[in-house]
């Protein structure tokens, strides 16, 4: 009887039975059918179509099989747009705001209560901005003509972002985006013993050492998990296309303004569909790494 | 090997109200080699003065020397000072060969060198295996119990080679069984090594055990400064008076006369050497410990008369509170002698042992 009981119990912990819950779930399956399933199903379809917005094919388009996909593999464009989505991860998530947001948070962890607060303050506002909001204030810092930043430096005439796109818009989410994980180190950080830390400086050792030998080996699953957060965001990041536009001569085209441009400007919405696949399995790649990473982390706790 | 001295040490934490003073002008001294207990209620500035003497908190004034070398303002890891933490701070992804290495490691000693002082202080601490158990040393702290976390830190300690141990409440994350054992094992530990040690405590029983000296400290202040022994039979004040000792000392307010104390509408013989010291009429506080009372169902002369209120059974011995005209004495009797809870009894304090404080300092 006992027996019986209890897978019984497992399976409607709630005492709903299957109905009644299927009933309570359904309104919100229901929008993520709608709003997710379907979009996701309807990009796999395009992506086998040669659909276009305007003309011929947008009437009647035919399926042309895996093209799409052998086409923008072989595109040289689509090579230089993953290569600066590559840089703008790499200098902009990973070692911009991980690194910064990290120092940030070390060296204000003893700060007076006031100082702490004015500088999360700030950075904390940089973040919750709206994107188009934050994206046209840095127009206007950048302004060849009426630009703050040439003002603060005496440069007059410097179009910044034209002339070092790839600089501005990795320099714009560092900016943008450090709050984020200072905020997470610093929640981090006070997880740190104390005495722990304390027993490293009596013995004798540096920054460096006490952060290497106490500091990291405690915060290592926030990092991890800072990195993969940040790195998908930043991956997926259409904010530059508001301050560049992809420009001057795709020297900013990075993957998410690259399909826009091919999908919405070329009209091109069946290769704009198999692109946004490939960056669907180059998230997927990247976020099974890292939480491979997290699994070794606490196998190698257990042992 | 070093002494340890501090000039009007003096320590202010800012707050609102302008500031706490955690050390008040503290000058003390602590011998080469000696065992020194600074003992006090939290709050009282002991861990302050210990995080002072291991350079973690910079004095706001006054210095600290550690033999000939002024060190008020030489960074922790140059002191050659080791400090054991009350959680022993072990690096948890460690194992306890590496904690035990680490001050040669972040010195950096030679992986040989590394080796011998880790097997050094591991057989010193008895933390390798012999032919019945099995070493520690490949093990991460959090496979270890409380008390050979404890040793290990205290191995980790020992390998830093220090001039000076701090500990900070050593035994109060062992539990009561472990504490004794701890206790006995730190003490013969400081023996063999002879290195200075101070540590905190807020438990006078293990002060009294551990140290050779002890400071008493409140606000900032020593309040007392002795031998167990001393502190123990003579405290100078009330205040320590009323903290040491397991069972507290009666502190009983009463006035001299004729040569007597009147209290609690007894008369008592006056303290041993204190004869001639304090006028007639004088408000006293009159301490006696229950430890040394002579209790009898018989009337005896100078004696306290009360009934028995409270019985506490204390293993080997009772304590007695007595109601003495509506104050609470409190005497300790062998365990044979269970009196029944209403019945009258005379209780005569030791002569030899009692004491007299006027304005809460000791007279004598």
């Amino acid at each position: 009887m006992a027996r019986a009981a209890s897978p019984a119990a497992a399976e409607d912990p709630a005492g709903l039975g299957r109905a009644r819950a299927a009933g309570i779930a359904a309104p919100a399956l229901l929008v993520v059918l709608a709003f997710l399933v379907f979009p996701a199903l309807w990009t796999l379809y395009l992506g086998t179509t040669n659909y276009r917005l305007t003309g011929f094919a947008a009437r009647h388009p035919h399926s042309v099989g895996t093209d799409n996909y052998t086409n923008v593999v072989k595109d040289p464009a689509f090579h230089h747009s993953l290569w600066l989505t590559f840089e703008y991860v790499l200098g902009s998530a990973v070692i911009g705001q991980a690194l910064l947001g990290f120092v940030i948070a070390w060296m204000l962890r003893d700060a007076a209560g006031w100082l702490k607060r004015l500088v999360e303050a700030l950075v904390l506002l940089a973040w919750i901005l709206p994107s188009s909001v934050v994206a046209f204030l840095w127009v206007a810092l950048l302004d060849r003509d009426a630009g703050t930043l040439n003002t603060l430096l005496h440069t007059p005439g410097t179009a910044w972002a034209i002339e070092h796109p790839m600089s501005t818009i990795i320099v714009f989410n560092i900016w943008r985006g450090t709050a984020f994980s200072m905020l997470l180190y610093s929640a981090a950080l006070t997880g740190v013993p104390p005495s722990q830390l304390a027993t490293a400086r009596m013995f004798g050792a540096n920054q460096w050492q006490q952060l290497r030998d106490v500091v990291f080996p405690h915060i290592r699953g926030h990092i991890l998990t800072n990195l993969l957060l940040i790195s998908l965001w930043t991956f997926n990041d259409f904010t530059p296309y508001q301050i560049t536009a992809g420009g001057p001569d795709d020297k900013s085209d990075i993957l998410p303004v690259y399909i826009y441009r091919t999908a919405l400007f070329d009209g091109q919405m069946g290769l704009g569909a198999a692109i946004s696949l490939l960056m669907l399995v180059i998230n997927l790649v990247v976020a099974l790494v890292y939480l491979r990473l997290l699994r070794e982390r606490r196998l190698e706790r257990v042992v | 090997m070093a002494q340890i001295r501090t000039v009007d040490l003096t320590k202010t934490f800012p707050d609102a109200a302008g500031g706490v003073t955690a050390l008040d002008a503290l000058t003390l001294t602590v011998d080469d080699g000696e065992f020194f207990a600074l003992l006090g209620p939290s709050g009282c500035g002991k861990t302050t003065l210990l995080r002072t003497l291991a350079g973690l908190e910079t004095p706001t004034g006054g210095a600290v020397h550690i033999g000939d070398a002024d060190v008020t303002h030489t960074p922790p890891g140059k002191r050659g000072v080791a400090m054991v933490f009350q959680d022993y701070a072990l690096f948890p992804h460690m194992t306890v060969t590496e904690n035990i290495a680490y001050p040669l490691r972040v010195r950096g000693a030679s992986k040989s060198a590394q080796r011998e002082a880790v097997l050094a202080a591991a057989s010193e601490l008895g933390l390798t295996g012999t032919e019945t158990t099995v070493g520690l040393l490949d093990r991460r702290p959090g496979a270890l119990s409380g008390g050979q976390q404890q040793r290990v830190a205290l191995a980790r300690a020992t390998a830093a080679n220090p001039t000076v141990f701090l500990f900070d409440e050593p035994l109060s994350n062992l539990d009561a069984r472990l504490r004794l054992e701890a206790r006995t094992f730190l003490k013969r530990l400081q023996r063999e090594l002879a290195t200075t040690t101070v540590f905190v405590t807020h438990d006078q029983a293990e002060a009294l055990a551990l140290a050779d000296r002890i400071a008493v400290m409140q606000s900032g202040r020593i309040r007392q400064l002795g031998t167990p022994r001393e502190v123990y039979r003579r405290p100078a004040n009330t205040f320590v008076a009323s903290f040491i000792g397991s069972t507290p000392m009666n502190l009983l307010e009463g006035t001299v006369r004729d040569g007597r104390v009147l209290v609690a509408d007894s008369e008592i013989a006056r303290p041993d050497g204190t004869a001639g010291l304090v006028a007639d009429g004088t408000q006293v506080v009159l301490g006696a410990r229950p430890e040394y009372f002579r209790v009898s169902p018989a009337p005896l002369g100078g004696a306290f008369q009360g009934t028995v209120a409270v019985v506490e059974n204390l293993g080997s011995s009772l304590l007695l509170t007595l109601d003495v005209a509506g104050t609470p004495v409190q005497a300790v009797v062998g365990e044979e002698d269970e009196p029944e809870p209403g019945a009258t009894l005379w209780a005569l304090p030791r002569q030899d042992r009692t004491l007299l404080y006027v304005d809460g300092e000791l007279v004598g």
